[in-house]
């Protein structure tokens, strides 16, 4: 049941929205007659809740390793539909006259109990038609050979871009550093990047166990020593990143 | 690149709406042509795409088979369209607009045309993108489906728990045939069009709730719904949020589409007394397909609805029979979990 509650508590978040579909649900089962209007916006929501309830899902929790997403449940009720009827509902309860004025209450109760989405942070206006940043396309247009793949180490605020981009630019690091669920098994250069101060050898040994072509790092990042010493060279400056091309790295495109 | 994009999307959807055509009902709005055109697709894409991926065969040939049934129902659509037509040639007026309708409707609008504003001319930041539309991205230029980490570009065994929910292989199967980058096709073109669907499924649910008629009822339940919508980052978890920043992935079309469809469905199964129609039947087929399409989790929420419309036939003592009928897309889900257990 805790469980259960902490997904209640990701889906409802920090709003009134929740609150205000489990009243809607109640004035509705007080205010529709009989039929299908309300076992569709009454029954039907109970029922929800009841299987989200339902004490069964703690089997589920307990083999699975992701019950943070049983919250989904929750949308079999269509939210919306239900506040938004019992909104309209309660608007032609009031007199005729005060019809346009409970209309804006209405829509003023629902502003108030949530949270405007594109206040969000991760909204930015976009750089180009895919909604990719700007210097991942550039710096993946540049690095691209013909003929076959590649593989880079972008800075952490870039990988979850770069394969939506392109499949020709393989990483040597991915996401899977971000979800922390113990699958990032293929390389350590997160790790070395995580430093306040790169440990340069420590980074570039581990780039060339796994093959790593391209090195993408903030021009201002500090290291140990300079990346030119272990076979590095500086190619091209993007906006804020500078490019590096492993000396050492095959980029043909014969099978050796 | 601009003509080819708004060539694909006048092609798209006008495709996808005559293939809907053959499942929409007489007493339903034109639009949902276009709602069960997307359903029906993603069920085909399930149907086709999951024995393929599980025998490693290549995107090319899902969408080989795919083009071909497209085509067929297209084929079957026009053939219903122009039958339709014909019967309906005096078909009546619609009463015009009254000037209180015309201000909730221009309200509505004007909310969703700010909402596709805001998807075509601005990212959002998602890193479940980074494993879906990437998924997609690679399937469309490797032409193998699930054997590359999304994540890395390294080979890859399938992972099953998304390979028996290929929303992305729809996607890319889109961007196969078209010739359209993936990435520009998940994060312009289908985002408005999910949008849009979404509404009109809310639309016709507003139909249910006031009646045709009461079209003031209606559309200011719409602008309210839009609002709604707008507001909804109580949380990521909300379908709101899914329909706002996510309308690219099968996670958002389950929350926004499919889910709110099975609403309207049952909601229809409920008014009409538990009868069903050989294109109820169809519909509600398609939408469970849809929904397996979607995500793996997406199987036991369409069960879990059917179940309920079960439950409320046996209450209401309905016909054995059509219990049968509701129950029976449910196998397919059950199908696809308990392949699941056994692949994983």
């Amino acid at each position: 049941m805790g469980r259960m509650l902490d997904n209640l508590r990701d889906y409802s978040g920090s709003g009134l929205l929740f609150v205000l579909l489990l009243i809607s649900i109640v004035f509705l089962g007080f205010r529709v007659k009989r039929g299908a209007v309300k076992t569709m916006t009454v029954y039907l929501p109970i029922f929800v809740l009841a299987v989200f309830f339902c004490p069964l899902w703690g089997i589920y929790m307990g083999q699975e390793n992701d019950g943070e997403i049983l919250y989904r449940i929750l949308w079999m009720i269509p939210a919306a539909v239900i506040v938004c009827y019992a909104l309209i509902e309660a608007i032609h309860m009031v007199p005729e006259k005060f019809k346009a004025v409970s209309f804006v209450t209405a829509v003023l109760i629902v502003i108030v109990s949530g949270k405007y989405i594109y206040a969000s942070p991760f909204f930015s206006k976009a750089e180009n038609c895919y909604h990719v940043p700007q210097v991942v396309v550039d710096i993946c247009d540049d690095i691209r050979v013909e003929g076959r793949e590649v593989r880079a180490c972008f800075p952490i605020e870039h990988i979850q871009y770069v394969r939506q981009y392109t499949p020709y630019v393989c990483l040597s690091y991915g996401r899977t550093v971000l979800l922390g669920n113990g699958f990032n098994q293929y390389s350590n250069v997160e790790q070395f990047l995580d430093e306040e101060t790169i440990d340069t050898a420590g980074l570039v040994e581990e780039l060339r166990r796994v093959d790593n072509h391209y090195l993408i790092l903030e021009s201002d990042r500090k290291m140990t020593e300079d990346l030119n010493k272990y076979g590095y060279i500086f190619i091209k400056t993007y906006d804020k990143y500078s490019l590096y091309l492993d000396e050492q790295a095959y980029l043909g495109t014969e099978y050796r | 690149m601009i003509l080819r994009v708004v060539l694909f999307i006048a092609i798209f959807i006008c495709v996808t709406a005559i293939i809907g055509n053959n499942l929409k009902r007489e007493d339903e709005g034109p639009l949902m042509s276009l709602v069960y055109g997307l359903i029906v697709s993603w069920a085909l894409a399930f149907a086709v795409g999951v024995p393929l991926i599980i025998m490693k065969k290549p995107l090319s040939l899902m969408r080989l088979i795919l083009v071909v049934l497209y085509a067929l129902l297209f084929a079957t659509g026009v053939f219903s369209l122009v039958k339709r037509k014909r019967c309906n040639k005096d078909r009546g007026q619609i009463t015009p607009f009254k000037s209180s309708e015309m201000i909730y409707l221009g309200l509505f609008l004007g909310i969703v045309a700010f909402q596709l504003y805001k998807t075509i001319f601005y990212a959002y930041a998602d890193g479940d993108d980074a494993f879906y539309v990437a998924a997609a991205r690679v399937a469309e230029a490797s032409d193998k489906m699930y054997l590359t980490d999304a994540y890395l570009g390294t080979p890859s065994e399938i992972l099953y728990r998304y390979a028996l929910a290929p929303f992305p292989m729809w996607e890319a199967v889109l961007a196969q045939a078209s010739g359209i980058q993936t990435t520009l096709l998940a994060h312009l073109i289908l985002p408005p069009v999910l949008i849009v669907v979404t509404y009109i499924v809310y639309n016709e649910i507003g139909k249910l709730l006031f009646g045709v008629e009461s079209r003031e009822k209606r559309f200011m339940f719409l602008t309210l719904t839009a609002v709604f919508e707008l507001f909804s980052n109580v949380s990521t978890s909300t379908s709101g949020t899914f329909l706002l920043t996510r309308a690219r992935q099968g996670k958002e079309a389950l929350a926004c589409i499919i889910l709110p469809l099975l609403f309207y469905e049952l909601f229809r199964l409920v008014k009409a007394e538990g009868d069903i129609t050989v294109k109820d039947f169809f519909v509600l087929l398609s939408t469970v397909l849809a929904a397996s399409l979607s995500s793996l989790l997406g199987n036991i929420l369409t069960s879990i609805m059917l179940a309920g419309a079960v439950l409320w036939m046996i209450i209401r003592k309905k016909r054995f029979k059509n219990m049968v009928i509701i129950s029976a897309p449910v196998l397919i889900s059950i199908m696809t979990v308990l392949l699941y257990i056994k692949l994983r």
